[in-house]
């Protein structure tokens, strides 16, 4: 069995059911073996697409992600889906090829140095030089991708070893270190906390739903009675008909769950990194809290703020110990004051399409069997705001790289991981375009991925911050030429639907919910509106924006 | 204010690049390198100092979580001449 075949193999006694990629000059070999696997390949159109519809499976399934690119740009191509998994803490196993043994280190054709361009970006990474090393490199990619805090691998496979013959002996497999039991003492400081905090409050992040560990959160919550607040990527670890979940905190959090941040005597943050965009400014960022900090990765613990105390390992058997009722009323009562400051209004003047409200209205008409893949811009706000999740893992968001071009591969990765689910991405005229490419993916395989695109002629989100922070001074924010997105669609094969009223959108969220096969809405927005609240960058949490609709 | 790191970590190709890519990523100087394989030549010990001494345990966080970086150590320079 020669390298290719054998890699093959591995992939199979791994569980993978689907891999996306792309072929190319030293990646053949995989490629003609691939002929005979158990599993699927996805022919993307590009590799950015591949590693983002990867990443999309992971996120969706919560099971390790495989994407495949040849050497040289195939590689490259797959640079920025590594970071955004890295940052984003998915379990990704990326396969590329690489010229032969011999000839590396020499500029051959398609040769880059692929696992020195992305030191920074992944877990973990493996230069295959001998056949024999495969199968413990197999196992300790795909061990290492889903362990501790989950993330990219990369396995670079030079030519000749995917064409050598794999000896069959038994090689012995590092493991990663087991982690760490929370110490009890630090257990015992963290419930005397929470049991002395007369205002305390949850942060819940994306670590949460990462660990499989949303059961046992809220239990913790429905014992304690905490009030919560989520990141962008903890949504749907707090159901969003919780009545003391105060929404999304930061930048262009919910009002009232940043106030109650900035009031909390206590900051309990679970399987988050307190990222610059929900802090604010740091050190007006919960000023009156102590804080626990729960998170399986010490590196992140105390690494933007202090916590009294540090809870280390996975979430659970933590949780475990600090699930006990509190006497909280008083707070919880501020905490539903704090609510109301952030409900929403939507009776927008105007008789255009308003992008909250759709979304609003779909998310109540959708259930929780839709998935919704965003891309990046006033849309993924928008919808991080205004569609409420029940459950980690409804919500792809390219949270930590903010990339571009993200949701309709995303989507692609989504829609084979669960194929009972109704996959919907949501997009921007300036992102649909990063992957456009990806339309002929989802014809191909007759994807039923509906595609909402809100279309503003202009980078919404640049714009905005032009008008508010650059004295309105636009620079390369007009996309007045862009192409006719309804007959690009029907190019592909894709049928699509304009709307551009407000009485319209009711239709589309018909047609969104109720079309087979694949969709592409494209709403006419206004280019002038704007996500609010919004916190100016390097202000406290506190000093929210707040503009007038259009 | 400097710290010195004493790493224990698998002789694995490019393991070196990595450590010295998260002293450069997490923003602290290098200031002195040493390295030598053990007589088996399986691992690698490596003695860095570095500058910034008041995060280095945060340093030394990162590093651990190399897959090649079994241990990391973390001294103060005074404490390391002491014990030097």
């Amino acid at each position: 069995m020669n390298g290719a075949t054998f890699l093959v193999k591995a992939l199979e006694r791994q569980g993978v059911d689907v891999i996306f990629g792309y072929p190319g000059g030293t990646i053949m070999p995989f490629y003609d073996a691939l002929l005979k696997a158990e599993f699927q390949h996805i022919l993307v159109r590009h590799e950015q697409a591949a590693a983002f519809a990867a990443e999309g499976y992971a996120r969706a399934t919560g099971k390790v992600g495989v994407c495949v690119a040849t050497s040289g740009p195939g590689a490259t191509n797959l640079v920025t889906g590594l970071a955004d998994a890295f940052l984003d803490s998915v379990p990704l196993v990326a396969i590329t090829g690489q010229v032969s043994t011999a000839v590396l280190g020499t500029d051959a054709f398609q040769e880059v140095d692929i696992i020195g361009m992305t030191f920074s970006i992944v877990k973990h990474s493996f230069l295959v030089t001998s056949a024999a090393d495969l199968p413990r490199v197999v196992r300790e990619a795909f061990h290492l991708a889903a362990s501790g805090r989950p993330g990219p691998v990369l396995i670079d496979l030079p030519k000749d070893v995917c064409l050598a013959d794999v000896p069959p002996k038994l090689v012995v497999d590092r493991e990663p270190t087991p982690a760490a039991e929370p110490d009890p003492a630090i257990l015992q400081r963290a419930a005397t906390l929470l049991k002395q905090s007369q205002r305390p409050l949850a942060y819940a992040g994306g670590g949460i739903g990462m660990a499989g560990a949303v059961d046992k959160f809220r239990a913790f919550m429905a014992a304690t009675g905490l009030p919560s607040v989520t990141t962008l990527k903890g949504l749907g670890a707090v159901r969003s008909d919780d009545p003391l979940w105060l929404g999304m905190l930061g930048m262009h959090g919910l009002k009232g769950a940043n106030h109650a941040v900035h009031e909390c005597d206590l900051l309990v943050v679970i399987g988050a990194r307190l990222d610059d965009r929900a802090t604010g400014k740091l050190v007006e960022f919960a000023p009156n809290a102590k804080v626990i900090h729960i998170d399986i990765d010490a590196a992140e613990v105390g690494k933007r703020r202090r916590p009294q105390a540090a809870l280390v390992g996975e979430l659970a058997p933590c949780l475990d110990a600090l699930s006990f009722p509190l006497d909280i009323e008083p707070w919880l009562q501020t905490c539903r004051e704090y609510k109301a400051l952030g409900s929403w209004d939507y009776n927008t003047p105007g008789e255009g399409v308003y992008a909250p409200r759709l979304l609003h209205n779909l998310s109540q008409a959708a259930g929780d069997k839709t998935v919704i893949s965003c891309d990046v811009g006033q849309h993924q706000m928008w919808v991080a705001q205004h569609y409420g999740f029940n459950r980690p893992g409804q919500q792809l968001t390219s949270g930590g790289l903010g990339t571009m071009g993200f949701g309709i591969p995303a989507a692609i990765g989504a829609a084979f991981g669960l194929p009972d689910h109704r996959v919907i991405s949501v997009t921007g005229d300036g992102s649909i375009m990063m992957n456009i490419q990806e339309l002929a993916t989802i014809k191909r395989y007759n994807l039923p991925i509906k595609i909402l695109l809100f279309d503003n002629s202009c980078l919404g989100l640049v714009r905005q911050w032009q008008e508010l922070f650059y004295e309105n001074r636009m620079s390369s924010v007009e996309l007045h030429d862009n192409p006719d997105f309804g007959q690009l669609a029907e190019s592909f094969g894709i049928p699509a639907l304009r709307i551009e009223h407000a009485e319209q959108e009711g239709d589309a969220i018909d047609a969104l919910l109720k079309t087979d096969g694949p969709l592409l809405v494209h709403a006419l927005i206004n280019p002038r509106e704007n996500v609010w609240p919004l916190v100016p960058p390097g202000a406290a949490n506190t000093q929210m924006m707040e503009g007038a609709r259009l | 204010m400097s710290f010195i790191l004493q790493i224990r970590m698998k002789n694995m190709e490019g393991v070196l690049e990595r450590v010295l890519g998260v002293v450069r990523y997490r923003r602290h100087g290098l200031l002195r390198l040493m390295a030598h394989p053990t007589p088996d030549g399986s691992h690698m010990d490596v003695t860095l100092k570095v500058d910034k001494g008041n995060n280095g345990h945060h340093l030394s966080r990162h590093l651990e979580k190399l897959f090649d970086v079994e241990t990391v150590e973390v001294y103060s320079e005074v404490a390391a001449v002491s014990y030097g």
